[in-house]
């Protein structure tokens, strides 16, 4: 009965090798992944099967050069960013059966100098959280447009960052404000609205490049957008 | 401040990293005031170290295009990064009045061919006798 139990939560060795080959696989096919990783795992005598998070820098290390047959420079730093983080994530010894979030980052934004200070942090942030550089100015640039909303239509307000670790690696964005709310938010959501300062396509823009995007909103009772982007 | 460079006849503009709101649109309106003054070809705007592109920027990119095509010049956005690039595609951003070009070479190039486009124009006009208000908007 404790067996049963035991494994229906899952062995936590032989996840860690699906999360090594879902780092791979970013760029690789799975046979190549599949592949590399055992070359690596066979250096040391370790069955792939059971890595251990004790392994993993080592790994790291014999994996890196043989990407370098597989994959250009770029997208070796990418897959190793990966890791990296799912070492980090490891290394802070939390469970895999709730959610985790990293500390998070507030930016109270007032001025258009804020603007640039926020899209600066997120930029960094999303980096060390592992995500690839087209992710990371995604997910800059949807900062960029939201503290420029709340700068323009609210005054003032705030952004916050959180790096996500689990059920799924990645960022959120939260930017809240108590400002006069969004008017015309089904039109704006629908695509149909067009201020003349643009703020439609900054929006809409905004939920494209995101994997979440959720804005509650209320005439005069400000505004909270939560977006999230994921790793993989 | 973004400094307005002038080479070879042509208005240089290097924008660095941080371009923040105010810069950009004080970028828009001393550019209009060195067009008047410096009679240039063409502007360049090299956006090869901006790593986050927005909307807002993008639109005023766009409306510095507009306003040097009414007075007369094209635009030529440099070196976009490709995930620049990607991010604006994505969001469904267009620079409809702007030309962009991969490098400074290219954009030299592109005006070059405009350069020689018009005298090309002139020439024809001139044989023809034909007064064709018409000018090609890049």
């Amino acid at each position: 009965m404790g067996r049963v139990v035991a494994n229906r939560g899952g062995n936590p060795e032989t996840a860690l090798r699906g999360k090594v080959q879902t780092c791979l696989r970013l760029h690789l096919s799975r046979i190549s992944a599949n592949l590399v990783l055992g070359r690596a795992c066979s250096r040391f005598g370790i069955v792939p099967a059971h890595i251990e998070i004790s392994h993993l820098p080592r790994l790291i290390g014999e994996i890196e050069p043989l990407l370098t047959s597989y994959l250009s420079r770029f997208e070796i730093r990418e897959t190793l960013r990966g890791l990296h983080a799912l070492l980090n994530q490891r290394a802070r010894g939390a469970s895999d059966d709730t959610a985790a979030e990293g500390e998070q980052h507030v930016i109270e934004v007032c001025a258009e100098e804020h603007i640039d200070a926020a899209r600066t942090a997120a930029l960094r942030l999303c980096r060390e959280g592992g995500l690839g550089n087209v992710d990371a100015v995604k997910v800059a640039t949807v900062v960029s447009e939201l503290a420029r909303n709340i700068c323009q239509y609210a005054g003032r307000g705030s952004i916050t960052l959180v790096p996500l670790e689990r059920p799924r690696p990645g960022i959120r964005v939260i930017a809240t404000d108590q400002g006069p709310g969004i008017p015309h938010l089904e039109e704006v959501v629908a695509g149909r609205w067009r201020s003349r300062t643009g703020m439609g396509l900054g929006l809409m823009g905004s939920r494209r490049l995101m994997s979440k995007l959720d804005i509650q909103t209320g005439h005069g009772k400000g505004t909270r957008i939560t977006a999230e982007k994921y790793l993989l | 401040m973004i400094p307005i460079i002038e080479i070879e006849g042509l208005l240089v503009v290097p924008v660095q990293e941080t371009l923040h709101d105010r810069l950009a649109l004080d970028l828009q309106r001393r550019l209009g005031e060195e067009i008047a003054a410096r009679n240039p070809q063409g502007v360049i705007i090299d956006v090869s170290t901006v790593e986050v592109l927005d909307s807002f920027i993008a639109r005023v990119l766009d409306q510095i295009g507009q306003q040097c095509l009414l007075m007369g010049l094209s635009t030529v956005v440099v070196g976009m990064q490709p995930a620049v690039a990607m991010t604006l595609v994505e969001m469904g951003m267009d620079l409809a009045f702007v030309r962009t070009a991969l490098n400074m070479d290219y954009a030299m190039e592109i005006f070059k061919a405009l350069a020689e486009q018009a005298a090309e124009e002139n020439e024809g006009a001139q044989t023809l006798t034909e007064a064709s208000g018409e000018e090609r908007s890049g």
